[in-house]
């Protein structure tokens, strides 16, 4: 149906084109809202119109097994997650997830982008190593960690074991204190890739003369990152953490296939904690009002985030 | 001083790139041993009797070539349906200002935030009554919405490096606008598309929420959600068969990446280091 319209338009502005150049204002902005539609009628589909109503099922009561009567339940949901700290916990877990995740990719991303960026040869090959992990899906991520962390025969309880670093085998995934930190690190693994590859282009990009100025100033080393290098990768790194903490939020994989939330909810994170209650429990007006505290949240975070950003961009130049 | 610290870097790194591939490695490994070296401490770092017992047996489970084709299908799809999409899309929003034309962009970029979890509490009972769920329909949307935001905004930089004066002079010369797009600008954004093809489609190979949730006959799932169903819930200590199919599945994507990761890291990189 769409194509049908655009064949219409083109042929519309053949004619125009060919005779006078009538209406043309107009029809660019037909065009242009043309080109849109297509792409538009998709996420309306599939989030947008979705979103409206997972707002509106947040103030209903309605289950999965009644999906007919869906009476209006006066903020019962959302009562209904402040009544216990279950909610509040697994906010407080997720948040610690999201930030060591972020936070470690980044650190570790930007050192090993700084080591690639001071003139090594064969930095491509490098920089193509690196990226591999990146490329695994996140089920094959999570598989793969479980066997590294297997308690009898996993690969990490023998090489630590065999260092003197621990002396029993430690169950990573079945320890209240351990399985957040072990799912970190698989993810760390699997996402740092990409921030590396991300700031070591944004480094390139720093002006040489800048450096070189700096130099011939007497700036020291860690004056010239501070000055230099931190502010011409801010951008990048403000895109890139931003995108981070929003799909770590909602890191699904590696938790349902790791630990399923468990050991006693140690890694039930938000999305564990809404997939439960939406379709184990068949609470889905639970869920809902989940779900808006948690976008709500993340709104906000983001337009804070980039107003404080951009503030400190200003300040730096 | 230059001289003396070059050797240490050298070590550094490479070091480094041995512990982070080490896992790769290992997974590679153990698909090529038997099950009882496996369960064996010492482990064997290199496997001394290399088998590709498990691979025949992963290949000719029946299960598991229809999780490989129906992966293979889905992605494709979602690849060609969000690369269609984001080539007209991301051209207006190069070209073209109409009312609402930023807000709308906006709107795009802010659909990565709308956790999928959460949708698909109102998507379930939309499907349902659409009859979408166990469709691959289903599973193509889900993807190729996944790919699309990126998509539209990485192939968006990549039309505002080409100077508007072609598109006058293909006007000019009587050339309608969408023939200008296919036959003049299209072609000139050619590493855009490579890089935003393979992007919407290691995305879609990834997806393990849709699969797991949209569709629940066996005959429909792909890999991901297939194999964390069938290999992890069956037989859970049988690693050698899991790894086996960890390997099978990440071995497209690792072909695709090796031979197009040039446009892949340019691509991605272009439009983020830009704006």
């Amino acid at each position: 149906m769409d194509t049908k319209k655009v064949d219409l338009l083109s042929q519309k502005d053949c004619v125009a084109y060919t005779s006078k150049r009538y209406n043309k204002a107009f029809k660019d902005k037909v065009f242009a809202v043309a080109l849109v539609v297509p792409a538009f009628l998709m996420i309306s589909f599939t989030i947008l119109f979705p979103l409206l109503n997972v707002i509106r099922m947040s103030f209903l009561k309605y289950s999965l097994m009644a999906m007919q009567s869906m009476p209006w339940n006066n903020f019962a949901n959302y009562k209904a997650l402040f009544e216990d700290m279950e909610f509040v916990n697994t906010f407080g877990r997720t948040l610690v997830y999201v930030f060591s995740t972020a936070g470690l990719a980044l650190v570790i991303g930007f050192s090993t982008s700084l080591l690639l960026n001071s003139g090594i040869a064969g930095q491509k090959l490098f920089r193509g190593l690196i990226f591999l992990p990146w490329t695994v899906p996140t089920l094959v991520v999570a598989v793969l960690w479980m066997w590294i962390y297997q308690p009898q025969y996993g690969i990490l309880n023998y090489i630590l074991n065999s260092l003197h670093i621990i002396n029993n085998n430690k169950q990573w995934l079945g320890d209240v204190k351990l399985a957040l930190p072990s799912v970190i690190i698989a993810a760390v693994w699997k996402q740092m890739p990409f921030m590396m590859v991300m700031l070591l282009a944004a480094l390139q990009t720093v002006p040489k003369e800048l450096e070189e100025a700096a130099i011939i100033d007497g700036a020291t080393g860690i004056q010239k990152f501070f000055n230099i290098t931190v502010p011409c990768t801010m951008s990048v790194m403000k895109t890139i953490t931003l995108t981070s903490v929003i799909t770590n939020f909602q890191m699904f994989g590696l938790f349902f296939t790791m630990t399923g939330g468990g050991p006693v909810k140690a890694t039930t994170t938000l999305t564990i904690y809404t997939y439960q209650t939406a379709f184990m429990r068949y609470n889905m007006g639970k869920g809902a009002a989940i779900g808006v505290i948690w976008m709500a949240f993340l709104i906000l975070f983001s337009t804070f985030y980039n107003k404080m950003m951009s503030k400190k961009e200003a300040f730096s130049i | 001083m230059n001289n003396k610290i070059k050797p240490i870097k050298y070590i550094a790194i490479t070091v480094f790139v041995f512990i982070y591939l080490f896992p790769v490695y290992w997974m590679l490994s153990t698909s090529l041993k038997t099950n009882d070296i496996i369960m064996k401490l010492p482990p064997q770092w290199f496997p001394q009797k290399p088998t590709i017992s498990n691979f025949l047996s992963i290949l000719s489970d029946i299960r598991f070539l229809t999780f490989y084709k129906n992966t293979v299908f889905v992605a494709t799809c979602a690849t060609v349906l969000s690369l269609i999409l984001a080539v007209f899309a991301s051209y207006s929003f190069s070209r073209f200002k109409f009312p609402g034309s930023k807000i709308v962009q906006m709107v795009f970029l802010s659909t990565q935030m709308f956790p999928a979890v959460v949708l698909l509490i109102a998507l379930y009972s939309l499907y349902k009554s659409l009859h979408l769920l166990n469709t691959y329909s289903a599973l193509i949307l889900a993807c190729s919405t996944n790919a699309l935001p990126l998509s539209i905004w990485v192939l968006k930089g990549f039309y505002d490096t080409i100077p508007v004066t072609l598109e006058e002079a293909a006007y000019i010369d009587g050339c309608s606008k969408l023939r200008t797009l296919f036959q003049i600008i299209v072609p000139l954004i050619k590493p855009g598309l490579i890089a935003v093809s393979i992007y919407a489609f290691l995305v879609s190979w990834d997806d393990f929420l849709w699969s797991l949730t949209l569709v629940n006959k066996v005959q429909l799932r792909t890999l991901t959600a297939g194999i964390a169903l069938t290999y992890l819930g069956e037989n859970s200590y049988d690693w050698a068969k899991v790894m086996t199919a960890s390997v099978s599945a990440s071995i497209p994507i690792l072909v695709v990446f090796i031979f197009l990761q040039k446009y892949m890291i340019s691509g991605l990189t272009a439009g983020a280091v830009k704006g």
